[in-house]
């Protein structure tokens, strides 16, 4: 939970990445393009990464985590361990700003989700970001 | 593409584009992500970049098709060629000639084969149909008619039928088979509700056509096809509303019908000519020949531009090969020169026109009347053109290439294999047009680098010209190969003559020692004093005769042989006639086309020492 006091620390730090929210959102007041920035940005960008296909970017193949290949895969370690290659993969290649520290990937509750924990640090900042990401069926 | 820097516009790649929106981007601070794949700012570039693309790539096509020089689509071509009043050849049906007896019963004295009248043969490529492309009658008091030399075409006549309406201001008068041999398009108007028939004749030029000309013109149109239009009214008639317009033309498979030989009636002429046909033999004169495909977009792309510099005159040497080129799609080259620089026989007032067609086969005799009627009325007026056939000299190359087996794993054989496509790459790229002719130097250099293994060569050469006296009848044959010859080097192959000997033509006679060496070590000629030719003849108990035949001019390399009556080629298309020039590089010139003779061609390997 976000204090007061984070907010306050937040916005006194220098606004190092900035990019424009997934929703488009804009400022309620200002009507201003809204914008995440730093560590949410980057987490915004991983998030980004994992649920993008591999072809779906023109002319960068290559580019993102693939993880919707394994959807109808049977839930295996084997299974898990392609999810986990793929995102290391495309956080590496793709995703200068974080150093990644680890990617785990655990079945949710009901059997019909997988939950993706990557935690990372920002390469200016050594404190451990993590961020969960559900995988789950769409239909 | 930052505000303050330049520009870069020239990339079409998808990379460079958004590497440039990139560059822009760095001129702002609202948004920083845009260089990380993950971001969304990114995923904006990507599509920006995309459009950007998308749209240069279809500018850069768009500007390509919008000059002759770079369009790649034909339709685009073809309606740059438009601008400048050129016409792109369409398919040309082989020609054939043949004779047809009909033997008959109740018909009175006249027989007709109407237009269209269908033939059929075969050849390699299938079976082809052939018409008569005009009415033709014999008369005769007996049951028998002898029609001589009839000219069939390959392909079958189509007719298309349009209603004019000049309410419809879009209307167009299409032909619309895309195999329509265009030289057999009649165009006829119906006017006055059927009182009034004319036939139109096609004009490419405005020179003579007044507005009360009957006659069409011809553009290519869209997809292949071919549109005819009328006058406006100043330059040409403008057909009545409502009159009715009659195009009728050939449909033709292009060069795929030429070679058949042997030919069938299709139709039964007997009804149309009021009686019964009870026997119809048919005996061809020459098989089809002299076919030519649709004009392809790089002939148009280069013909186009010489056609408007030609302007339907033949005046320069430029201008009538341009002019026949244009017209004649069955011609492959054609070599012009005036009868003023023919050396040892020089005729004033004359231009010569050897053309030489891609079946290799001569112009017929109808196509060579059909070329000087057709230059009749756009030549200068004191002018007489005279067709002259081209006439081929055969080289025969005997190469040895040493080579250093040290260098390579080739074999012999592999190597020698590698020698002839380098001489058929020669032959195909250097030669086999007139004009162009055979440099020693170029060859011998083309044979040393088809593999760095060969360290060098030698290459001899002999050449052959083929003359073909017909059989069984006496007659004179006067042949020059426009190269000095060597003397002594002249012999021919094997023919039977009347006597029913076989015989040879040469120069050299051992009993006549006319042969000296002029000159001193290795710098000397030989020469003959008495240039004669003779008929050799060998015997079967093996006594050889000589006996004067003609002569020979060693320089200009003519030989003049009087009076021989052949009966038998002996296997071969004519009398081969060998010699050896003087000189290595062997020039073509006039009417004569140099190419290599790759079947006699000899190769050998010899190893480096």
């Amino acid at each position: 939970m976000v204090t007061r006091a984070d907010k306050f620390t937040q916005s006194a730090q220098q606004e190092i990445f900035s990019d424009f929210l997934n929703s488009f959102g804009v400022h309620p007041i200002t009507g201003a393009l809204g914008k995440t920035t730093n560590a949410n940005a980057v987490k915004q960008s991983i998030r980004n990464l994992i649920f993008t296909n591999y072809g779906e970017r023109f002319f960068q193949p290559q580019v993102g985590g693939d993880v919707y290949r394994s959807l109808f895969e049977p839930i295996t370690s084997l299974t898990s361990k392609n999810i986990v290659d793929s995102i290391t993969k495309t956080i590496n290649y793709n995703e200068p700003r974080a150093k990644l520290l680890g990617v785990n990937v655990y079945n949710g509750t009901d059997e019909n989700t997988v939950v993706v924990l990557v935690v990372f640090s920002l390469i200016n900042n050594s404190t451990p970001i993590s961020l969960d990401v559900t995988l789950t069926r769409v239909r | 593409m930052a505000a303050n820097s330049a520009l870069t516009i020239t990339s079409l790649d998808f990379d460079t584009l958004k590497t440039n929106l990139k560059t822009f981007m760095k001129s702002q601070s609202s948004l920083k992500d845009y260089d990380f794949e993950g971001s969304n700012i990114n995923v904006l570039l990507d599509i920006l970049s995309y459009n950007t693309y998308i749209n240069s790539f279809y500018t850069n096509m768009a500007i390509s098709e919008m000059f002759i020089d770079s369009a790649q689509v034909r339709d685009s071509v073809v309606s740059h060629a438009k601008h400048v009043n050129y016409v792109p050849a369409s398919v040309k049906s082989p020609e054939a000639l043949i004779n047809i007896t009909f033997t008959t019963s109740g018909i009175g004295n006249a027989f007709e084969i109407p237009k269209g009248t269908q033939f059929s043969g075969q050849n390699a490529n299938g079976s082809f149909v052939f018409t008569t492309d005009r009415n033709i009658t014999s008369l005769s008091t007996s049951n028998t008619f002898t029609f001589s030399n009839v000219a069939i075409y390959e392909g079958t006549y189509f007719s298309e039928v349009y209603t004019v309406d000049y309410t419809n201001l879009n209307q167009k008068f299409l032909v619309t088979n895309p195999t329509v041999d265009t030289d057999s398009l009649a165009v006829t108007v119906i006017e006055n509700n059927g009182q009034t028939i004319t036939n139109f004749s096609r004009a490419d030029y405005l020179y003579d056509v007044t507005p009360t000309s009957n006659v069409f013109f011809l553009q290519a149109s869209a997809g292949g096809t071919y549109q005819v239009y009328f006058g406006d009214g100043v330059f040409g008639r403008t057909p009545q509303n409502a009159s009715t317009v009659l195009l009728s033309y050939r449909a033709s498979l292009g060069t795929a019908g030429a070679g058949v030989t042997t030919f069938f009636m299709d139709h039964d002429l007997g009804p149309t000519n009021g009686g019964q046909v009870t026997g119809t033999s048919i005996t061809t004169v020459t098989g089809s020949s002299n076919g030519a495909d649709r004009e392809s977009i790089e002939s148009i792309r280069f013909r186009a531009p010489r056609a408007y510099q030609t302007l339907g005159r033949a005046v320069t040497m430029n201008d009538y090969r341009n002019i026949i080129l244009d017209n004649f799609n069955e011609v492959k080259d054609v070599n012009i020169y005036g009868g003023e620089t023919v050396t040892g026989s020089v005729q004033y007032g004359k231009v010569f026109i050897s053309p030489s067609t891609y079946s290799g086969s001569p112009l017929t005799n109808q196509r060579k009347t059909d070329l000087i009627t057709f230059l009749q009325d756009k030549k200068v007026l004191n002018i007489q053109n005279v067709v002259i056939d081209p006439e081929y000299i055969y080289i025969i190359p005997t190469i040895t290439v040493t080579v250093n087996f040290n260098n390579t794993s080739l074999s012999p054989a592999q190597i020698e294999t590698m020698v002839v496509t380098s001489a058929t790459n020669f032959n195909n790229n250097y030669l086999q047009l007139f004009n162009n002719t055979f440099r020693f130097s170029k060859f011998t250099e083309a044979i040393d680098a088809t593999d760095p293994s060969i360290v060098g060569n030698q290459i001899t050469t002999q050449v052959y010209k083929i003359a073909q006296p017909a059989l069984g009848s006496t007659s004179s044959i006067s042949t020059t190969f426009n190269n000095q010859l060597i003397p002594g080097t002249i012999v021919s192959s094997n023919f039977l003559a009347a006597d029913g000997n076989t015989y040879q033509i040469t120069d050299y006679n051992p009993n006549v020692n006319s042969f000296s060496r002029v000159g001193t070590g290795s710098s000397f000629e030989v020469q003959n004093t008495n240039p004669v030719l003779y008929l050799k003849l060998v015997t079967t108990n093996n006594t050889v005769t000589y006996s004067n035949i003609g002569s020979v001019d060693y320089t200009t390399g003519t030989l003049s042989i009087n009076n021989i009556t052949v009966i038998d080629f002996l296997g071969a298309t004519g009398i081969q006639l060998f010699a050896t020039t003087y000189y290595d590089d062997i020039v073509a010139s006039y009417n004569n086309v140099v190419e290599i003779d790759l079947a006699s061609m000899v190769v050998n390997t010899a190893v480096a020492s």
